[in-house]
Parts: structure tokens; C-alpha cells; sequence
């Protein structure tokens, strides 16, 4: 069926998108459905998006030639339909079978989207299961079913054919059909088919040519097969009805495939607003441009109404543009609720494997962060939250000791704080022990056990590679997950990672990472007549003071402000501009202050406050440790951005005690 | 270097032949000497525009400049290859080149014209050429009375200390 009629490879990125986001959707429907699986009543609304999901899954997998994703989309979709028309009941069992399922499918499609279309055996245990356990539970109630129980191994062979056959089938429709409307829309091209095993025992396909689907371009597709009714015998099978286990784990890393966006389409109608506003506008500079060259043929003085109008066009196209480039910006810009919506499923999973009661509680999901660390964030906060679960919550039983609720919470929320984002991970268990840890870090050589350190510093032990927090923190074992990963890719996002713990209350992960691509308020200085700018957000004050309160400690300028002392840098020294007298005897001073730490930036004067765009400085500069990156200012000219973090760790630090402010005078 | 016997022909059936048989190179003056580099790396050649300075960039590296929004590391190809500076002249020209996704633009004291080289024409570099930028150089080419020094794009955008 393959053929070279569309782009394959784009299918396949659409597909990995697309059926990426339904396993999501599976998933979330799936745990509501297990919330209230007690109450007896079934959401049928989720049990139909559940099988749409599965549907579509099925109909992509189809058009690529997926077989392996068809067969098994195929048995859950049938598995749902029963559920659909009563004839099985939602039970954990077979919540369980349909998790798996969702997961085996996650597993097949990473491998197919590689190009890894071979079988694994994982499938047929899994089938094999389901069919029973289906089998199983239609047995008590559908006629004619029971025999199909108990029926020969062979039978189930011919019925998987047939399976297949049907799902070709579909599939062949549906490539058809997209071939038809040229777009690559799965969802669209699937057909509506209605799979549903009759209780008859006899094994037919019916076919039912009764509708029309006008392709959405127009063009002429006569016919179309949009009802497939498979009457197909419950399946037997000889294999016992255990429940499958979940061995295979939905984590595979992400094949790298062009990475796609989706757009909030109110962002992208905003866009068009302008892009529309930017055309009238064009217009309207033409216009005035043309009746301008007249005018100054006749007399110059017509001309000056046209320079006003002009005026008025210009400023119209600045606000149009600074919307657009703002709106572009928020495109690129996605809720962090992308990442955190697979952890529901992962909190579960891991409360079943544990043994423990949790639940999972998200915050802050509409906080907008770059796409490219949307994709890269899921890892490292899997591991944490792993790590909340596997070693921060303790067991009922010894919660209930404690009088804490027997249910244990991990808390995932992320919020904006200045231009930094920050996504926390926190759990209310057991929090880590300092003295194990110490312990252990006495025993690997890391710390000396005669020294003491402040808890800080035995905290961040447990980033050091290979050390082992589930030896130290709890007796179950981790996952072989070293907390050195997570703070690697977190530093790779050029974010830090932060861990804030307390005995028997409880530990949080903060992650603080930047917006890169944001547009950030920044104090523009002027240095010898170069533009720099400092991001706001670290800006205490701006100070005037006399050069003469300078000193120096060390033959380092420092200036005391409020009693406390401030080491001063200066910035046309330490760029290696010309020196500038200041004016008057007076030194213009921005206090910044990074990690808690205030510093002094020595600058020739203050061009006020502006928001801008930040762009990196391309690698071929190098690292200058002083420089963050720049931006283009109004006029063209670019404003290099002063690295704060950088240039704090050039002053060496010194107690803020105030008799170093009796120091020498500067000369 | 790829030897071509049928590039021995004229230049003008080299053109003829297509592209294999010569090279097209864009070239430059820089003090006496004169480069050439491949057309398909030159992005586009500009007169000086402001510079802005990055300081405790390496002494070669001249700044950043603003090209419609984009920012471009300038080096002074110069002071790269060891030679003594000079102040930016009428004729100077900022020429933007780009490989393997990197751009950079090299200020130079005057862009000359496109040739067209043979393949047969371009030697490599000789021995005796043990400048500090030899690594930069791909061959030398011959044309007429003229000894044209080729550049290589990749190995500019690409050595260590850049």
C-alpha cells in the first residue's frame, strides 16, 4: 500500500505529533475514568473519546503502513466499543488492560516513527490477554458466546486476519481519501468507521456504502466508505485471563523529527489582525508617498499637511510592528501544562508500584515558557518527580504515625518571576535526612568528617554524580536515576536547580530557568558613549554619589551605602574603554544585586528604562563572562546586555562588616 | 583537490562544461596580497557599518553588527592572519560568509570581482607559506598574471579559537 504519492516523512512527524497528544488525551481520560470507577456511573462522554483516540491512532497507523499500531489500536478500540454498548463493565481489570494497551501503543509508535516497524512479542501477550480477558467477561453474558470460549487456538488466528484485513481496508479509504483533499489531516481523513463484535458467532465484514463526504477542497470524490461494520465472534483464547503487567515503560526518548508548534489559534488570529493592519497601512505610506511627489511639483507648501500624514502613518506602522514582533514571540511561547499533563498518569503508576496513596496537584499550567524548553523540561522533571515518589513520600503506615493524611501530595507549579520561570516539584513526605547523607558523603570520600559544613553544601551532595539517594534516603530502591542527570539537563536549559528540604515535612525541587527569546525590561546605562544594558529585575537602585566616597579594600573600589559596604565595578575599565572624568565630582552607580549579593556598576550615566529583546551573541564570540547576549535598539544601534552572574563572580568577595568602610581613601 | 584533465581547456568551455571544471571565486585585497573565496559560501558583501565592540572577545574579533535584525560576529581578517590593522578605508567591505549554519563577517580592504578559475589552475599551498593562518588556506590559483589565495569558509567558521 505504500506509495510515494505523499510526503512520507511529514506524515510520519505529523503522525508521532498527532497520536502523541491522543496517548495524552487517553491518558487523562483514562485516570478520570478510574476516579470514579467506585461510583458505579460511567462518563459515557469519555468512554467515546476514548474510542475516537484509539480510532484515530488506528486510521494514521493505517496510512503509514503501521501494522503493528493498527492491530493493537484495532483490539482496544474494539475492548471500548464493547464497554460502549454495555456489553463488558469498567472494572480496574480492564482499566488496567486499557492502560497497558495505551502504553504498548506509546511503544510501538516511538518505534515505528524511528523506522523500527518490526514486531515485538510484547504484542501478542498482550492481545492474547486482552482477548481473553474480554472473552472472559462476555462469556457471563452474551449469547452464543460461550462457546466461542472455549473454541480452538485456530480460530483466533483467522480472526486476527481478518482484523488485519479490515483495518487495511480502512486504511486504503482513508489514504485515498487524503490523497483526495491533499490534506495531510489525519483526523479528518479517518473514516468513521464503527467497529463492533455482534454477539453472533459468525465471523463477516459488512460493508455499507451509505454516505457522502464532500472533500473539503471540492474536487470530486464520488463515493466514499465512511461505515465499516466488523461482525466479528468474541475471540477465543486458551491463555488464562491474568492481567497483563506494565512492564513497558511510556518513557522512550523522543525521536528527533522537526519539531512542530501548535499555535493558540487566537495568537495566530492576532497576528493576521496586525499583518492585516500592517497591509493597510502599506496602502496608506503609498498613497502619501504619491500625492506627496505631486504636491512638491506644485508647491512645496502642500507637502506639509502630506509630512504630517506621513508622520501619523509612521507611528502607526511602529505600534504595528512592536505588536507583531511581541505576538511572534508569544507564538513561540507554550503553557507548561504541555509537560505537566502526563505526570497525572506517571503519579499513578508509580502510587500502584510503590504501594503508596498519592496524588499529583498541578499549578500555574498556563505559564507560557519557550517551546524548546517545553520539549526538554519533561526528562528532567520525570526524575524528580520519580524521585518525590519513589524516596520523599513515605508509606501510609508510617504517615499515619506521623498524623499526616494517609494520601501523600506531590505538588508540580510554575510561575513567572521576573525573566525567569520557575517550575517547582515538591512533595509532603519524609524529606531528606542531612545526617544520611552526610553520612554518606563521609563514606565516598566527598566531605571530610572532621569539617563542618553548612547544610547547603551537604544538601547538594546528592547532586554529585553517582551518589545514590535511594541507598541513603529510603530503602526502596530508585530507578537508577542520579539527581547529577536531572541538575545536568537543567544546566544544559542554562537553568538552575535548587532543593529545599525539611525532616518529616517534606522536600521541593525548584527549578529556575530562563525565558529565553523574552522580551525583558532592562535599565539602559551609557559607558563612553556605548549603550549596555541590565536586565530590571536585578536593579536595586541607581545611585549619583561623590567620587570622593569611593575607597578601596584590597585595591578593590567599594562604597558604602546605608552602612553597608558594596564592591564597586567599573565598567568602562573592565571593558577596557577610555576612562571618562566623572562630571561635577559625582559617579553614577547602578546597585545590582545577584544571589542576595549587591554589586556596584560604576557607568558614565542612565538612558533610562526599555524593554527589550534579548539575542544571543553567536558562539563564534566566545565566552566573554561579561555578556549576556544584545539586542537592537529602536535606531538600529545594539546594546550589548550586561551578564550580572558573570561579572559578580569577577569581585571577590568580602565580609560586610562596617569597619572595612574606614579603609584608604581612593587616591 | 580534484584534478580534472578537461579542465586544461579555455575558461570559456570550462564554463561551458558547468561548474566542475573551475571555481567561482569572490576576491578580496588584503594588503598586497590578494584571496579569493568560494562564491557559494559569500552571503553577501557589505560597505563598514557600525561595529559595536564585544569586550573580552578575542583581540581579532571586531564586534557584532546589526544586519536587518540579525546579529553578525565581525572578525578583521587582518588581524586574524597577523597582519598589522589599518583604519576601514572608502574601499573597505564587510563580506558575510556562512557554512554548517554559522555566519560570520570578515572585514577585508577591498573586494575585487568574481573569477571564474579553473580547477587545473588552483595548486595547493606551497610549502613555504608557514603564516600563522595557513590552516585557513585551500590551494592557491592561477589566473593569467595573478596568484589568487584561496580562503576555505568551513575552516575559518570552524577553528578552536573562534
Amino acid at each position: 500500500m505504500a506509495d510515494d504519492l505523499f510526503d512520507r516523512s511529514e506524515f510520519v512527524s505529523y503522525f508521532r505529533d498527532e497520536t502523541g497528544e491522543l496517548l495524552d488525551r487517553m491518558d487523562s481520560d483514562l485516570l478520570i475514568l478510574e476516579e470514579n470507577i467506585s461510583g458505579g456511573a460511567i462518563d459515557s462522554e469519555l468512554v467515546n473519546a476514548l474510542f475516537r483516540s484509539l480510532h484515530t491512532i488506528k486510521g494514521s497507523a493505517g496510512m503509514l503502513d503501521f501494522t503493528n499500531i493498527q492491530r493493537v489500536a484495532h483490539r482496544l478500540e474494539n475492548a471500548i466499543d464493547l464497554l460502549r454498548s454495555n456489553k463488558i463493565v469498567l472494572d480496574e481489570e480492564l482499566l488496567g488492560h486499557v492502560f497497558s494497551g495505551r502504553d504498548l501503543l506509546g511503544v510501538l509508535i516511538e518505534r515505528a516513527v524511528g523506522g523500527n516497524l518490526e514486531s515485538i512479542p510484547e504484542i501478542e501477550t498482550y492481545l492474547s490477554g486482552l482477548e481473553a480477558f474480554i472473552s472472559a467477561k462476555t462469556a457471563t453474558g452474551a449469547p452464543g458466546s460461550a462457546s466461542d470460549a472455549t473454541a480452538e487456538p485456530g480460530q483466533l488466528e483467522e480472526m486476527m486476519v481478518d482484523d488485519a484485513a479490515v483495518a487495511a481496508f480502512e486504511a486504503e479509504v482513508a489514504r485515498l481519501l487524503a490523497e483526495q483533499t491533499g490534506v495531510p489531516n489525519f483526523a479528518a481523513a479517518i473514516l468513521t468507521a464503527e467497529a463492533s463484535v455482534a454477539s453472533a458467532g459468525s465471523e463477516q465484514v459488512e460493508v455499507h456504502v451509505n454516505d457522502i463526504i464532500p472533500p473539503p477542497n471540492g474536487s470530486a470524490v464520488d463515493t466514499l466508505v465512511n461505515d465499516v461494520i466488523v461482525d466479528a465472534p468474541p475471540p477465543a483464547s486458551a491463555a488464562a485471563a491474568n492481567s497483563p503487567k506494565t512492564a513497558l515503560t511510556p518513557m522512550v526518548p523522543k525521536a528527533p523529527i522537526n519539531s512542530t508548534i501548535r499555535v493558540d489559534l487566537e495568537r495566530l488570529d492576532t497576528l493576521l489582525d496586525l499583518v492585516g493592519e500592517l497591509v493597510i497601512n502599506r496602502t496608506q505610506i503609498a498613497g502619501i508617498a504619491h500625492s506627496l511627489q505631486r504636491a512638491i511639483e506644485r508647491d512645496a507648501k502642500d507637502a506639509i499637511p502630506l509630512a504630517k500624514d506621513l508622520a501619523t502613518s509612521a507611528s502607526t506602522l511602529a505600534r504595528i510592528t512592536n505588536e507583531l514582533q511581541e505576538s511572534v514571540m508569544k507564538a513561540r511561547m507554550v503553557p507548561v501544562g504541555q509537560v505537566f499533563e502526563r505526570f497525572p498518569r506517571t503519579v499513578r503508576d508509580l502510587a500502584k508500584s510503590t504501594g503508596k496513596t498519592m496524588t499529583l496537584a498541578l499549578s500555574g499550567v498556563d505559564t507560557d515558557l519557550d517551546k524548546t524548553i517545553v520539549d526538554q523540561i519533561g526528562e528532567p522533571l520525570m526524575h524528580l518527580v520519580r524521585n518525590c515518589a519513589d524516596h520523599g513520600v513515605e508509606t501510609p503506615e508510617a504517615r499515619a504515625l506521623t498524623n499526616k493524611p494517609a494520601c501523600a501530595t506531590i505538588r508540580l507549579n510554575a510561575y513567572h518571576e521576573g525573566n525567569q520561570v520557575i517550575i517547582e516539584v515538591g512533595d509532603d513526605g519524609g524529606g531528606i535526612d542531612l545526617e544520611k547523607i552526610r553520612a554518606r558523603g563521609i563514606e565516598r570520600g566527598l566531605i571530610d568528617a572532621n569539617t563542618t559544613y553548612p547544610d547547603s553544601d551537604i544538601l547538594d551532595l546528592i547532586f554529585a554524580p553517582g551518589f545514590s539517594t535511594a541507598q541513603v534516603v529510603s530503602a526502596i530502591s530508585g530507578r537508577g536515576v542520579g539527581m547529577d542527570v536531572v541538575k545536568r539537563c537543567v544546566n544544559d536549559l542554562k537553568g538552575i536547580l535548587e532543593v529545599d528540604t525539611k525532616l518529616g515535612k517534606g522536600t521541593t525541587f525548584t527549578i529556575r530557568l530562563p525565558l529565553t527569546l523574552a522580551i525583558i525590561r532592562t535599565l539602559l546605562v551609557r559607558v563612553c558613549d556605548r549603550l549596555y544594558a541590565i536586565p530590571l529585575d536585578v536593579v536595586i537602585e541607581s545611585q549619583r554619589i561623590l567620587a570622593t566616597e569611593m575607597r578601596t579594600i584590597g585595591g578593590s573600589p567599594v562604597v558604602t551605602l546605608r552602612g553597608q559596604v558594596v564592591p564597586l565595578i567599573r565598567i568602562g575599565d573592565m571593558f577596557g574603554l577610555p576612562q571618562s572624568d566623572p562630571e561635577d565630582g559625582y559617579e553614577m552607580i547602578v546597585i545590582v544585586s545577584h544571589k542576595g549579593r549587591r554589586i556596584g556598576l560604576v557607568v558614565d550615566g542612565f538612558e533610562g528604562e526599555q524593554e527589550i529583546v534579548i539575542k544571543p551573541l553567536s558562539q563564534i564570540i566566545g565566552n566573554t563572562g561579561c555578556i549576556a547576549g544584545a539586542t537592537i535598539l529602536g535606531n538600529g544601534a545594539i546594546a550589548l546586555i550586561l551578564d550580572i552572574a558573570a561579572l559578580s563572580t569577577s569581585v571577590p568577595r568580602q565580609e560586610h562588616t562596617s569597619h572595612y568602610a574606614e579603609a584608604s581613601l581612593v587616591a | 583537490m580534484k584534478s580534472d584533465e578537461n579542465a586544461t581547456a579555455t575558461v570559456d568551455r570550462a564554463d561551458v562544461a558547468g561548474l566542475n571544471a573551475t571555481r567561482q571565486l569572490v576576491t578580496f585585497a588584503l594588503g598586497a596580497e590578494e584571496y579569493g573565496i568560494d562564491i557559494a559560501g559569500v552571503q553577501e558583501i557589505n560597505r563598514m557599518v557600525q561595529i559595536t565592540h564585544v569586550p573580552r572577545a578575542a583581540a581579532y574579533m571586531e564586534g557584532v553588527i546589526n544586519l536587518r535584525g540579525q546579529l553578525i560576529p565581525v572578525i578583521d581578517l587582518r588581524t586574524r592572519f597577523g597582519m598589522p590593522r589599518i583604519e576601514p578605508t572608502r574601499m573597505s567591505r564587510i563580506i558575510v560568509i556562512e557554512a554548517l549554519g554559522k555566519r560570520i563577517g570578515m572585514i577585508v580592504d577591498s573586494v575585487s570581482e568574481v573569477v571564474h578559475i579553473p580547477l587545473a589552475n588552483i595548486e595547493p599551498t606551497p610549502d613555504v607559506i608557514t603564516v600563522s593562518h595557513a590552516e585557513f588556506l585551500g590551494g592557491v590559483g592561477k589566473l593569467d598574471q595573478r596568484l589568487i589565495i584561496l580562503l576555505n569558509v568551513e575552516s575559518i567558521l570552524n577553528t578552536e579559537e573562534l
